[in-house]
């Protein structure tokens, strides 16, 4: 019942007026939070955690590849959960939220790639290996160009929409298998360190700016999104306006 | 910090700044011209 009372409320909430109003509050305070917490999370990391025992200095690059490859299952999430909404609740923010985020996705599933990369070679000898995690997170990445591609070549955004949406309600099955290929396959990629619902490998002092570039960069992320939001919201007031001109000559 | 690996990090947080900040530039640039556009045609729209 409170369930669906929440939802209801989330969903008359969600419409664009509301959303232009509510963002233009939220956006700078997101922002700010993300940029204090990276600025403390890099302190932190440049002057103050030693190094690892085993990987050296090397451990400095974790603390961009982890929250970078987070954000980018994160953000798969995130256009999944507006895959639904386009295609059962038939949102009107839903498809704006999914274009939005694509690139987002993109960009941080193409660090996690570079900067594994960067710290692979010192680390294993070698910048790649075609084996299950570096390979779906390659995938991954793959798919977010596949939905630019789709938005880029459908003219109709509420045609693309829903391409997008079936592709991101298929591709989700990738999701559970990037988190699980390095505990079921035999991967040069180690295990997971950091684990909320078990034991968490890494000290505390690692685990604690870890944790602060995370809350850092997904803020930051939140305060982005919900500008590109706006800006697809403004594209689609000005193709409409464009269109009603051509139809009056 | 061993210098063998100076190369690696500064490379890896090069790159993913330069990665984040250009996403983040795009996004921000956009919205102006986007704005810029918008006002403008709400303008012409306003005077018939």
């Amino acid at each position: 019942m409170y369930f669906f009372g929440g939802l209801m409320s989330f969903l008359n909430f969600a419409n664009p007026n509301r959303f232009t109003r509510f963002s233009r509050y939220a956006m700078p305070i997101t922002a700010v939070i993300g940029l204090l917490c990276i600025v403390w999370a890099m302190y932190q990391v440049w002057f103050i955690i030693p190094d690892d025992y085993q990987q050296g200095s090397t451990i400095k690059i974790m603390f961009i590849h982890v929250p970078a490859a987070w954000l980018s299952l994160w953000v798969y999430m995130l256009i999944a959960v507006s895959a639904f909404g386009t295609l059962v609740w038939k949102h009107p923010l839903a498809d704006v939220s999914a274009k939005a985020a694509v690139l987002f996705g993109a960009a941080f599933s193409a660090i996690t790639l570079i900067t594994g990369s960067l710290w692979g070679k010192p680390m294993w000898g070698a910048w790649w290996d075609w084996d299950a995690r570096l390979t779906s997170m390659l995938i991954l990445f793959l798919l977010y160009l596949g939905f630019m591609a789709v938005w880029h070549a459908v003219d109709d955004p509420i045609l693309a929409g829903k391409i997008n949406a079936i592709l991101a309600l298929v591709g989700i099955a990738l999701i559970p298998f990037i988190i699980l290929s390095v505990e079921y396959f035999n991967t040069i990629h180690q295990g997971k360190s950091v684990n909320p619902f078990g034991e968490t490998k890494l000290s505390d002092q690692f685990l604690y700016p870890l944790l602060w570039m995370t809350a850092g960069v997904t803020s930051l992320f939140l305060s982005l999104h919900m500008l590109e939001m706006r800006n697809e919201l403004m594209l689609r007031r000005i193709r409409r306006i464009q269109i009603l001109r051509t139809n009056k000559r | 910090m061993s210098p063998d690996y100076f190369g690696y990090i500064y490379g890896a947080y090069f790159i993913a700044s330069l990665i984040f900040c250009g996403v983040s530039l795009k996004v921000i640039l956009s919205h102006y011209k986007l704005r810029k556009k918008l006002t403008q045609l709400e303008y012409e729209n306003s005077k018939g």
